[in-house]
């Protein structure tokens, strides 16, 4: 005799809904339809008419759990076979099966999807993957692409980074150098990603205060989180750039049995300078800028904009019925090179060398410290990253609570400033972040999260560019979400309570070089901050959503804000820190409106976020300059000082929007036309005084995509109108329009039982125009890429 | 009138040269017992100071430069069209000194003096500047006494200049007036081995800060200071050509020089130091420019002799290109080899011991609200006698104390042979201070 318990069905249900949710099913089945009013009772204590009913409900469930987990989720076979071996038992025996009444809500709060955020995957990332994060995102609405050469692409979300986007590799953050500095590249290569979720607006409950601006989270899938379906399969994928002459090319192996699975993935990346249309420094900025005429430029391509990465990851995982535990340990090494910026544009300033060299008639044998690249260095970054990533978690541990889990990352961050071949300036992270969340069902209509999340860094910068303090950073939160469904409502909510800890090793800090007395450091500096977000959608029509989102987010300053005291070559500016910052406080207000028939769906975002405290840099008037280290109220060459900036605060206001419309417009044998227009805009500017402009804002852009293709084959043209980005901001230059023509084609091929072949092929700015990033740093010294065309292959089996 | 007509040509082909010595026609700054000195290429080597070439052109002793005729300081000359920024501002001249030339840490600041006089190409005739013309001269902020680097006192900015705000006055104004704006700014602080190079900013502009202004020369006046010495440079001259041509200022340095027997035959030179080998500029470091030197005197073919000394690095009596192969082996600094980062040591501080001489510098004492300035002479082990004493304005972060009740001189940091201390002296009546505490600080500053 055997009895299927309780905690089995229970158990069932939850691996069934964990798969929909993972497979990102749920959001197309309303899982409350299906099993909202569901219950069960002993079946000893039904009468006998009553009870072959109460079989066929059993047993469909089970059958259709057992379909569904082979359609969707076929590595899970073992499960599945545990499951098939019962359900002869039962049937045949007619067994007594025992069963506690249960309702079983299938609501959870990230499985409704949120109108502020996306999710990138499948064949949409697989042809939008690139070199960079930021590059791979860009196409994404409110989402723009902060290059500081091709090397660098930082994700901008409505017009915000740094240190207000959170950038995470599997819910943990990246925790490298882009909140200091514009040209630090994101840690993570997008070739491993399976999917890309991006959350706009403030994600500061479940995230912390660096979240306020939105939330990127590359999910690679490194630890494996379910049994292996095949004790063997895997992919290999490879590409080819023609701008630069680009090979990307990398491959995962997932290997498995019983309850233990290993992940295995390594990828190389490789291209050389990035070629443009025209000359890469905006001749006409550097003359009205720096007063310089004679400068070195050059034409058709960006020189030291050259990059190599090389990295990989193994995991492993212990997958049992309702807990799992693993880890992973990854390493990636990335080496690129920064466009030349304002700095060595003046042939004439050498240092006293630019009076002898003309004079010296043969340079033989001293060319390596007397030629062009010793004269004018390139600026390259060395970065390394190993991680160590641990994550568990146990499913339905008890009544009530729907799952437990842990994570946590390791990151040991470091990277290397080299100019002409000797280092510079070392930049070092040691971060560990944590994650406890418990996710409860304990009543009808009601899920939600109690988490807390910690996180211990240890921040040093070495070298010459030592603008900030070897300092630790450490903060705790505690948090909640909590979802109520209600007919056509659901209403959300969460808080979060965060004490943030920031203590400089130092106790001053003195300027290299420079007669500055020593500056005094307070010993540690405190902050707390509370955090709320409320949400209500309502579904007037089973295809309509209407979302109005608010939030009020605490920010506690970063280090850099903090403690900064010296030059900033990259950014081209001297940061003064400033220890009285208070918490940056964002209050935001959104609404979306998302409408879903057969043939055309609408999705439109508006927001205003009003952020009191913003934390910016106010320029001093003063320069400082860089080769004398001296400061001063003016400089004769521009080129060689640097503005002196403060940090400081000041209420700023931003208002966008987010559009897109997709259309089927004709439904042919062979295919679909598919129509697609878009459109999204931000713009930002203080609050007080004069209200200028926040600086480096993207433009207004708006576009049309027409597509073919079915399920094996598609095509698409794209069309991205930018717009002049007129408010650049104080003492910044606008930049122009510009038109975007980019098209895309792939074609599956299926081999039968060795696996699938992908090919696909895609054309980047085909009308090869000159295109100035407005939210880039560089953009007066590195355009963004010419025409290029990828091609490239994917095997998977 | 031969000797003249000689000069007028020696002069015009110093300014056919003018392009090679104008980027760094540098003011070489060193120190002796308690007074800075300000000379021109005094040292032989250094960059920018191709002396031998231009004194052969001139026919002046080596190392001379016009002078004055009436008053006989130094006159440099620098071009406000030397840089492809534009017209009517330079960097020129530059600032030098030569390694141990001065103390380490040493803060050299500029005073300046006199009135802008200009050079009226029409009239041929040195007078008063055009109305409202001056020449605008941005220094270093760093000495201020305006500068706050107390965050409570900067609204949390770690650094700021006078009540948290930027609004300092960081120029000095040579107009025909006088000296406007600061009179006294920095020009930079050497480094651990008494080094200095460094720029400053000249504009050419009206009084609504609009640079330009008419053709001619334009001649401005200051002299040097320094936080370790008591007595400033003697003063000196500054020529900025705008727009003359050869011929034009020619004639305007000759109104101002006189004959070249005006010059002076033998002017005092300082002690070299002892260099590293392969540092032929003296800076205390083996770099591009050391090589590049090496080069171009192994191109000219130059012969060994006691001022050329160090391009001879292999000490094979000929300089050659294995010379200058030898000092790239031997090339220390970032772009040329492995980066010497060293850890910031910065002192900003007013007091400065000569053990040599037993001087006791105290350059910023602060008493109550006023400020002076004093020298203080060892008598015996423990005893100080005060020497000289005078009113000053406030000149340093970190000045010296003087409690009036205690008679107790607080001095936080004073500079001695490379090190630090933290000493105070108690007046003990007759002009004489006994020293009751000394510790050793290790560069670092106690508040």
């Amino acid at each position: 005799m055997y009895f299927l318990k309780l905690e089995d069905f229970e158990s069932i249900y939850t691996y069934y809904i964990r798969t929909l949710i993972e497979r990102k099913e749920a959001s197309n089945l309303n899982m409350r339809n299906h099993f909202q009013d569901l219950s069960f009772r002993y079946l000893s204590n039904r009468t006998p008419d009553t009870r072959p009913r109460q079989w066929q409900i059993a047993v469909s469930i089970l059958l259709v759990m057992g379909t569904s987990n082979q359609a969707l989720a076929t590595d899970e076979k073992s499960n599945n076979s545990a499951q098939t071996k019962k359900v002869p038992v039962f049937i045949e025996n007619e067994s007594v099966i025992k069963l506690e009444p249960i309702k079983v809500i299938g609501i959870v709060p990230d499985q409704n999807p949120k109108p502020n955020t996306s999710v990138l995957k499948g064949r949409s990332l697989r042809l939008q993957q690139s070199d960079t994060l930021g590059q791979t995102l860009e196409k994404e609405l409110g989402v723009s692409n902060a290059s500081f050469g091709p090397g660098v692409g930082v994700p901008v979300i409505r017009g915000l980074t740094g240190s207000r986007v959170r950038i995470l590799q599997n819910g943990i953050g990246t925790h490298d150098a882009t909140s200091l500095g514009p040209d630090h590249a994101v840690a993570i290569d997008p070739l491993f990603a399976e999917e890309i979720k991006v959350m706009r607006g403030p994600e500061i409950v479940r995230y912390g205060g660096n979240a306020i601006g939105g939330v990127v989270d590359v999910n690679d899938q490194r630890i494996p989180e379910k049994r292996a379906k095949k004790p063997i399969s895997g992919s290999v994928e490879s590409r080819y750039d023609t701008n630069g002459d680009g090979t990307n090319s990398a491959f995962k192996l997932n290997i498995g049995k019983d309850q233990l699975a290993f992940n295995l993935g390594g990828f190389f990346r490789q291209r050389g300078d990035t070629q443009i249309p025209g000359k890469a420094i905006d001749e006409t900025f550097a003359e009205q800028q720096f007063g310089l005429t004679g400068i070195q430029n050059v034409s058709g391509k960006i020189p030291n904009t050259d990059s190599k990465g090389i990295g990989g990851f193994a995991g492993a995982s212990w997958v049992g019925n309702n807990f799992m535990a693993g880890m992973s340990v990854s390493h990636t090494d990335n080496r690129y090179g920064i466009p030349k910026g304002s700095h060595n544009l003046d042939p004439n300033h050498l240092g006293g060398l630019e009076t002898i060299l003309p004079r010296l008639r043969d340079l033989t044998g001293f060319e390596d410290i007397f030629g062009p690249q010793a004269l004018f260095p390139n600026i390259r970054i060395n970065m390394q990253q190993t991680r160590y990533d641990f994550k568990s978690e146990w499913y339905a541990p008890m009544r009530g609570i729907e799952s437990i889990s842990f994570r946590y990352g390791l990151v040991d961050y470091g990277h290397t400033e080299v100019e002409g071949g000797s280092p510079f300036t070392k930049f070092k992270n040691d971060v560990g972040e944590g994650r406890v969340e418990a996710r409860h069902n304990a009543l009808p209509n009601l899920t939600g999260t109690f988490g807390a999340h910690w996180i211990d860094r240890k921040f040093s910068a070495l070298g010459v560019e030592t603008f900030v303090p070897p300092t630790k950073q450490q903060s705790l939160g505690f948090y909640t979400t909590q979802d109520y469904t209600w007919n056509k409502w659901i209403v959300r909510g969460g808080l979060r309570f965060e004490q943030a800890h920031v203590n400089p090793s130092a106790s001053e800090l003195k300027l290299r070089g420079s007669a500055l007395p020593p500056v005094p450091l307070p010993n540690a500096l405190d902050y707390q901050a509370l955090s709320a977000s409320s949400a209500v959608q309502w579904n007037p029509l089973p295809d309509v959503a209407l979302t109005l989102t608010l939030n009020r987010g605490k920010r506690p300053p970063d280090i850099q804000e903090l403690l900064a005291l010296g030059p900033h070559l990259s950014t081209r500016s001297f940061e003064i820190g400033n220890v009285q910052l208070k918490n940056e406080t964002v209050n935001m207000a959104d609404f979306g409106f998302d409408w879903k028939s057969k043939r055309i769906s609408a999705r439109i975002n508006g927001y205003y976020n009003r952020t009191d405290n913003y934390i910016y840099l106010r320029n001093t008037s003063l320069v400082y300059e860089i080769d004398n280290e001296v400061i001063r109220q003016r400089c004769v060459s521009d080129s060689e000082c640097v503005s002196i900036f403060a940090y400081d605060q000041r209420n700023a206001e931003f208002a966008g929007f987010e559009s897109r419309i997709d259309a089927t417009l004709y439904e042919m044998p062979r295919g679909n036309v598919l129509l697609t227009v878009f459109s999204d805009y931000v713009r930002g500017r203080f609050v007080n005084g004069d209200r200028d402009d926040v600086p480096r804002m993207p433009p207004l852009r708006y576009g049309a995509e027409l597509g073919f293709g079915n399920s094996l084959w598609n095509t698409a043209l794209r069309y991205t109108r930018g717009e002049t980005q007129t408010h650049p901001g104080k003492n910044e230059i606008s930049t122009g329009a510009y038109h975007l023509l980019t098209a895309t084609a792939d074609y599956q091929i299926k081999t039968g039982t060795w696996g699938d072949l992908w090919l696909f092929a895609k054309a980047h700015n085909l009308l090869d125009e000159e295109i100035r990033n407005s939210v880039s740093f560089l953009r007066n010294f590195a355009p963004e890429p010419g025409r290029s065309f990828v091609f490239g292959l994917r095997a998977s089996f | 009138m031969t000797n003249r007509i000689r000069f007028y040509l020696l002069i015009v082909a110093l300014l056919l040269n003018q392009a090679a010595f104008a980027q760094h026609l540098d003011v070489e700054v060193w120190g002796e017992g308690n007074a800075v000195f300000a000379g021109y290429c005094r040292t032989p080597g250094v960059v920018g100071c191709d002396l031998g070439k231009l004194a052969q052109t001139l026919e002046l002793p080596a190392g001379a430069l016009p002078k004055e005729s009436t008053t006989g300081k130094l006159i440099f000359l620098a071009n406000f069209r030397d840089l492809p920024g534009g017209d009517f501002r330079t960097r020129n001249p530059g600032f030098q000194s030569i390694q141990n030339a001065l103390l380490p840490n040493e803060l050299i600041s500029y005073r300046a003096l006199g009135a802008l006089k200009y050079w009226d190409p029409a009239l041929s005739s040195w007078g008063n500047s055009p109305h409202g013309i001056q020449i605008t001269l941005f220094g270093g902020l760093e000495a201020s006494a305006e500068v706050l680097n107390d965050f409570s006192k900067c609204a949390g900015q770690l650094l700021c200049f006078s009540d948290g705000s930027f609004g300092i006055d960081g120029s000095t104004i040579f107009s025909a007036e006088g000296i406007l704006g600061n009179p006294e700014l920095v020009v930079d602080i050497t480094n651990n081995n008494g080094i200095l190079h460094t720029h400053l900013s000249f504009f050419m502009e009206n009084q609504q800060g609009e640079i330009g202004g008419p053709v001619g020369a334009y001649l401005v006046e200051m002299q040097l200071i320094s936080n370790a010495r008591f007595f400033p440079s003697e003063p000196f001259l500054i020529l900025f050509n705008a727009g003359l041509d050869e011929p034009a200022l020619a004639a305007a340095l000759i109104a101002l020089a006189g004959k070249p027997s005006d010059t002076d035959p033998d002017p005092p030179r300082p002690i070299l130091p002892v260099s590293i080998s392969g540092d032929v500029d003296l800076d205390s470091d083996v770099d591009r420019i050391d090589v590049a030197l090496i080069l171009l005197a192994a191109q000219n073919n130059e012969q060994v002799n006691p001022d050329n000394a160090m391009l001879d690095v292999n000490h094979d009596g000929v300089i050659d290109r294995t010379d200058a192969s030898l000092a790239k082996d031997l090339c220390t600094l970032r772009l040329c080899n492995i980066p010497i980062i060293a850890p910031a040591t910065v002192l900003n501080v007013a007091a400065v011991y000569d053990q040599n001489t037993g001087i006791l510098n105290l350059n910023d004492i602060q008493a109550s609200n006023q400020h002076y300035r004093a020298q203080l002479q060892l008598e015996d082990e423990n005893i100080f006698v005060l020497n000289t004493v005078q009113i000053d304005k406030p000149r340093y972060a970190i000045p010296v104390r003087y409690d009036i009740e205690s008679g107790i001189l607080e001095i936080p940091s004073v500079s001695t042979d490379g090190k630090n201390f933290k000493a105070a002296l108690r007046n003990i009546g007759g002009d004489k201070f006994r020293l009751e505490q000394l510790e050793e600080i290790g560069g670092g500053l106690e508040k």
